[in-house]
């Protein structure tokens, strides 16, 4: 652990000045398997109106510390050490403390905000009774006065309209509204404290950016401190000033952001940011023509198909309209997609939840029909083969998911699962013998680099790394020419998905595939693929080699989002911020265009 | 009563299903409604057959089930004239359903007195008894569903399940013929036989007669519901909101009963619809046994002298009842929601 | 192993399955331990109190012994439910897993079916039934299936539509997979628990079904007689104090209830948990 100026352990501080002292804590969990450990004597200090930012990977216990500052911990868990709370110059304790007084603590010294805002609220209570609640817990005034402060917190943290909004329910919200809705419930009593658990990992890119901009606002305005729970490094740069690396329920190294981030002293930290995808550039584009945002023109589309390259195409979808049904009327997820995949190459399909993207994946699986427009794989129409014919079609295309629980089977061994295709098609036109199937899958295994035996196992003794590994391994067993890889690393730590890319880009370069790689996380496309298409609300806003289209965006929407894409390295973040508010502006004086 | 087993081990413990508020939270209400309404005419139409295709199995068809097994072949051929019952199925079908829209369910060749009569002065009894045993039900099935989920895995909890288990694996006339034997017989708290009457003051009128049957017609629906009510208090206090609650300093309490409850509560309601039949189920048992003067006892005594009129009216009557009740159920639970209602604005 | 194991650590379903393999044990074997006469009436032993005349049980209204009538009536309210309980499961979970799979019209037009067949309570489609067809066991065993196989067929539909979603599913049908391949290697394995699980409820249901009927006096015909036409004879003699009649058949029928419950609990504890081992 690197000394940290008058704030790491042993140094005693101004008592007026903390805010929240963690000592020596250990959280146990009880389950039926015996003792687990999950928080190892862990210290922490946070003061007044500083951001601590605690970081780590799934499992590293810095989500059960969070809940601990609240005393919101299940019964199964053992908690010893001490946790204080500065409640007015005098510290109070958190650990075995009565419910009653916690009650007292919660909203009004120490507040909370969650990861999902779509859950975080009660559906069937309007948004200004569940900010008005965290008040009258807390002071004694009439409901009518608290109505009027849950107006006013709407307000304050940039809510439209609060008035009528705080009449509403939380369903007629987006998420980001939600998110700033949870926040005005935390700041209701003005806590000197307010711990926020992964609080913007739900949200798209440019509404994360948002958020973080509320919260660092506030911090300023009101001096409240912050501990942020998170595993993003670049929402580390943007806003915290100190990081504690949590791993293995230990903190394994504590100091000032530019110091961790930059000059990392400890192993676990450097090996964390080796992970993290590189941010694409942000403000070089800029200043590139910044359109109005709409559709290709046709002169764009040259950028889909480049006719100077002579690789076979291996996807090709043309004005590829595709509709949901919902309650008999029709919603238009995705409009008029051009895209083209040649051998070889790896495509990236980038878009916010709810572009399309996902729902593009499918129809190239020929899971959906388009209502209007083709998907051609090898040249062949999917939706027009029939029989055997579309089997054999589809023999050349391989799918990985995103929900590395859900893609195998839980009944079937992990070899039955490989061997799957194998078991549909064949290879070469004939049935393959029990024999031959086996060592295909020891083959695929190593491939993936999976141990031998791993075949005779089901999926559940598996890590979500590899499964995912697994899927990648069936997806691959017949050598397909196309591989649709929908969010294939979306679910998984850092570190574990810079493991599965490695392995995706090794097979990628030996064996030749064209891959279409629909993601969100613009760090990962950027690092992966060589061309790439930008898809917003069901359409194509612009495409072309990764490189280009990242490091000179044609579309202002494009430049809002790679600049929304936090970097983990303060200063660098810091000018990143600042280009991305300067096209918020631009793109609010220019009518119709990103927001 | 029996059919509620597997409902309620079954699909209850995965959450309870709801799958007409899901439909409805996407198309709006009154797209909801209009398609609940159809969905439920066209079940209604579907039972219609039932009823009328058992009408045709019976032996010897409809003629020798109104004249009696004596009946000669030239009084049936006479009848069968009479009443249509020479012309296609497809008109007699058609012919049966405007009768039955009509309110004409037939003569009951004992009562001296047509089905639709016998039935209008007997169902609203049944009503009432459904009623007060559900009421009842409610009331103590609630408290504790709630109580037991928010204890769950303790002792209290276990004990009230098997509790729960054991109660509604005691068949209802089993039940009541127990608590006969204990507060009335023994005891001598409560009279065994059910108050008597033609209308419903009458039955009112004589309390300490309704306790013993609405008792019995409770316990059931106590077993089913507290399950309900604890698995869906288990799902919702699993909720986020919930955490967010506590988080602002909300006591545990308070938001189990501000929060919690009426969230809860909401998909139970729903569950309700779905048990209809299988109290109205319950309510021929008790009705039986305690000589009560209901649709029930009405519908057993037909079967014991083979009234086929009055048999196959009560069944599409009952029917009809249960599949308005429960489209009722899920119209309120849409309303509970305001996901839902907002598509009324 | 893992199973059984973990079946065993639900401690009333272990109580459950003894408590069932007693009762069949009694049901099946008894007679041979314990003769007696269940098909000649003898009115001069009527209604003996337990203990007389070497009838452990007493005697009941027409002089059968009573513990011996309890092993017959049992034989039949088991056989009863067991097989159309065993029918209603497989009527249901076809017609659900047809329904959840294809899907559209189909599946709207099958589950109006089902809508209309829960709407008509089983008791009251029972009675009119019984009192068209003569009731033999074979009969009451077809009826009975024909009557339950509802619910289960919309909780096999519910399941099924939800494991069609699954991604593995989708996966199968994107590598090509038939329909007739997906169903018998993905669906069928993956909903396989449910329907075990809720065979054990629909037995249980059965059994409480059959004692109805025969209770209201539309069952089976003497001298053939199961559990709830045992309460049915009984009930006239109740305020005669003639507790021998009543309290063994019901409590009879309360147990091996119950014990169907709690096996059936703890089977689920065992399906449901998704990763286990082989």
């Amino acid at each position: 652990m690197s000394a940290l100026p008058a704030s790491g352990p042993g140094q005693e501080a101004p008592a007026d000045d903390v805010v929240l002292r963690i000592r020596d804590l250990n959280v146990t969990f009880t389950t039926g398997s015996g003792e687990v450990p999950a928080v190892r004597g862990i210290d922490l200090e946070v003061r007044r109106g500083r951001v601590v930012a605690l970081v780590g990977e799934s499992g590293s216990g810095k989500s059960v510390t969070s809940l601990s500052v609240l005393g919101l911990l299940p019964s199964t868990a053992r908690v010893t050490g001490s946790v204080e709370l500065d409640d007015g110059g005098r510290l109070r304790g958190v650990v075995a403390t009565p419910e009653d007084q916690l009650v007292d603590l919660r909203g009004r010294v120490a507040s909370m905000v969650f990861q999902e805002p779509m859950t975080a609220l009660n559906p069937t209570m309007t948004l200004g009774d569940q900010i008005a609640e965290a008040v009258l817990n807390h002071e004694r005034i009439p409901r009518v006065v608290a109505r009027e402060r849950a107006v006013e917190l709407l307000r304050s943290v940039g809510i439209p309209d609060p008035e009528r909004r705080a009449r509403q329910y939380p369903h007629e919200l987006s998420g980001g509204q939600r998110q700033r809705v949870v926040v005005a419930i935390a700041l209701a009593c003005e806590p000197r404290l307010i711990v926020a658990d992964e609080p913007t990992t739900a949200l798209d890119v440019t509404v994360q950016a948002e958020i973080l901009d509320l919260l660092r606002e506030l911090v300023a305005e009101r001096g409240t401190a912050l501990l942020l729970v998170t595993h993003n490094m670049g929402v580390v740069a943007d806003i915290a000033d100190e990081v504690a690396v949590m791993s293995g329920g230990r903190i394994v190294e504590h100091g000032l952001v530019e110091q961790v981030l930059l000059d990392p002293a400890h192993e676990y930290t450097r090996a964390l940011l080796d992970a993290v995808p590189a941010a694409p550039p942000a403000s070089a584009g800029v200043a590139g023509a910044v359109s109005d945002g709409g559709a290709l023109s046709a002169s764009d589309r040259v950028a889909v198909a480049d006719p100077a390259d002579d690789r076979e195409i291996v996807l090709d979808l043309r004005g590829v309209s595709l509709d949901y049904r919902v309650q008999g009327r029709h919603v238009r997820a995705v409009d008029g997609l051009d895209l083209t995949v040649r051998a070889g190459e790896m495509l990236g399909l980038v878009g916010e939840s709810g572009s399309g993207k996902s729902t593009a994946g499918r129809a190239c699986l020929g899971l959906l029909t388009p209502s209007a427009g083709e998907v051609l794989l090898l040249g062949t129409s999917i939706a027009r083969a029939r029989g055997r014919a579309r089997r054999r079609l589809l023999a050349d295309v391989g799918v990985v998911f995103q929900d590395p629980g859900g893609s195998l089977d839980p009944r079937k061994l992990v070899g039955e699962s490989i061997a799957e295709p194998l078991a549909i098609h064949g290879r070469d036109g004939r049935r393959l013998s029990g024999a031959e199937r086996q060592a295909r899958v020891r083959e695929l295994l190593d491939a993936v680099r999976l141990p031998a035996g791993a075949e005779r196992r089901y999926p559940h003794e598996f890590s979500g790394g590899q499964r995912q590994r697994i899927g990648l391994a069936r997806a691959l067993a017949l050598r397909p020419r196309l591989l649709v890889a929908d969010e294939p690393t979306s679910a998984l730590d850092v570190s574990v998905q810079a493991e599965v890319l490695q392995v995706l880009r090794d097979l990628h370069e030996e064996l030749g595939f064209g891959c279409l790689f629909i993601s969100h996380d613009l760090g990962v496309v950027h690092e992966l693929t060589d061309r790439v298409a930008v898809l917003r609300s069901g359409r194509l806003v612009e495409s072309g080699p990764t490189a280009e289209v990242f490091s000179a965006p044609r579309e202002l929407y494009t430049a809002e989002l790679l600049a929304s894409v936090p970097t983990p390295d303060p200063a660098a973040q810091r000018e990143r911020r600042e280009a991305r508010l300067r096209l918020v502006s631009v793109g609010a004086e220019a009518p119709g265009a990103a927001r | 009563m029996t059919t509620a087993i597997p409902v309620q081990s079954g699909s209850v413990e995965a959450g309870v299903a709801a799958p007409g508020l899901v439909r409805a939270q996407r198309g709006g209400f009154g797209r909801f409604l209009v398609r609940r309404v159809l969905q439920a005419l066209a079940v209604i139409l579907v039972v219609s057959v039932i009823v009328f295709a058992l009408l045709h199995a019976l032996p010897g068809g409809p003629a020798r089930g109104v004249l009696g097994q004596q009946a000669t072949p030239e009084q049936i051929a006479a009848f069968e004239a009479a009443n249509g019952l020479d012309q296609p199925v497809v008109l007699q079908y058609l012919s049966f359903l405007g009768r039955s829209l009509t309110g004409d369910l037939g003569e009951s060749y004992l009562l001296n007195q047509s089905v639709a009569d016998a039935i209008g002065m007997r169902l609203p009894k049944t009503l009432l008894l459904t009623g007060l045993s559900l009421v009842v039900a409610v009331i103590v099935a609630v408290p504790v569903g709630v109580y037991q989920a928010v204890r769950r895995n303790r002792a209290v909890d276990y004990w009230f399940s098997t509790l729960a288990i054991v109660a509604y694996s005691t068949p209802t006339f089993f039940l009541g013929m127990l608590l006969i034997l204990l507060l009335s017989q023994n005891a001598g708290l409560f009279p065994a036989a059910a108050p008597q009457g033609n209308g419903i003051a009458e039955v009112l009128s004589q309390p300490a007669g309704l306790v013993l049957p609405v008792l019995t017609g409770a316990v059931p629906i106590v077993a089913t519901f507290s399950r309900y009510m604890r698995s869906s208090t288990l799902d919702n206090l699993g909720e986020d909101y919930v955490r967010t609650a506590r988080a602002k300093g909300t006591a545990y309490r308070d938001v189990v009963v501000r929060h919690v409850l009426r969230n809860s509560l909401t998909p139970v309601v729903a569950m309700l619809g779905y048990y209809l039949p299988v109290m109205f189920g319950g309510a021929l048992v008790v009705e039986q046994l305690f000589n009560y003067p209901g649709m029930g006892l009405l519908f057993w005594s037909a079967a014991q002298s083979s009234d086929f009129p009055v048999l196959l009216g009560c069944v599409l009557v009952i029917s009809v009842a249960t599949v308005v009740g429960s489209l009722l159920a899920d119209v309120i639970q849409a309303l509970l929601d305001p996901r839902t209602r907002g598509g009324l604005r | 192993m893992t199973g059984l194991r973990r079946f065993a650590t639900n401690r009333l379903a272990v109580v459950g399955a003894v408590a069932l393999a007693i009762l069949v044990l009694f049901a099946v074997l008894g007679p041979l331990v314990h003769p007696t006469e269940q098909v000649a009436t003898d009115l001069g032993a009527a209604n003996l109190p337990p203990g007389v005349d070497g009838h452990p049980l007493g005697t009941d209204a027409l002089g059968y012994d009573n513990l011996g009538r309890l092993m017959v009536a049992g034989r039949v309210s088991l056989l009863v439910g067991v097989l159309a309980g065993a029918l209603a499961t497989v009527v249901g979970t076809l017609w659900g897993a047809v329904a959840g799979y294809v899907g559209g019209v189909v599946d709207a037009v099958m589950m109006r079916v089902v809508d209309a067949g829960i709407a008509i309570p089983a008791i009251f489609l029972l009675l009119v039934l019984s009192t068209i067809v003569r009731p033999t066991v074979g009969m009451m065993i077809v009826v009975l299936g024909l009557v339950s196989w509802l619910v289960p067929a919309r909780l096999i539909r519910a399941e099924a539509l939800s494991v069609r979603t699954r991604d593995y599913v989708v996966a199968a049908r994107a590598m090509g997979a038939t329909h007739s391949r997906t169903v018998l290697s993905h669906v069928i394995p993956n909903t396989v628990g449910t329907v075990v699980v809720n065979a054990t409820f629909q037995v249980a249901d059965a059994i409480l079904l059959v004692a109805y009927i025969s209770f209201l006096g539309m069952g089976v015909q003497p001298p053939t007689t199961d559990w709830g036409a045992m309460l049915n004879d009984g009930i006239n003699y109740i305020y005669q104090g003639a507790w021998w009649l009543i309290l063994p058949p019901g409590l009879a029928i309360v147990i091996v209830v119950c014990a169907l419950n709690f096996v059936g609990d703890g089977l689920r504890d065992v399906v449901d948990v998704k990763g286990r081992t082989a």
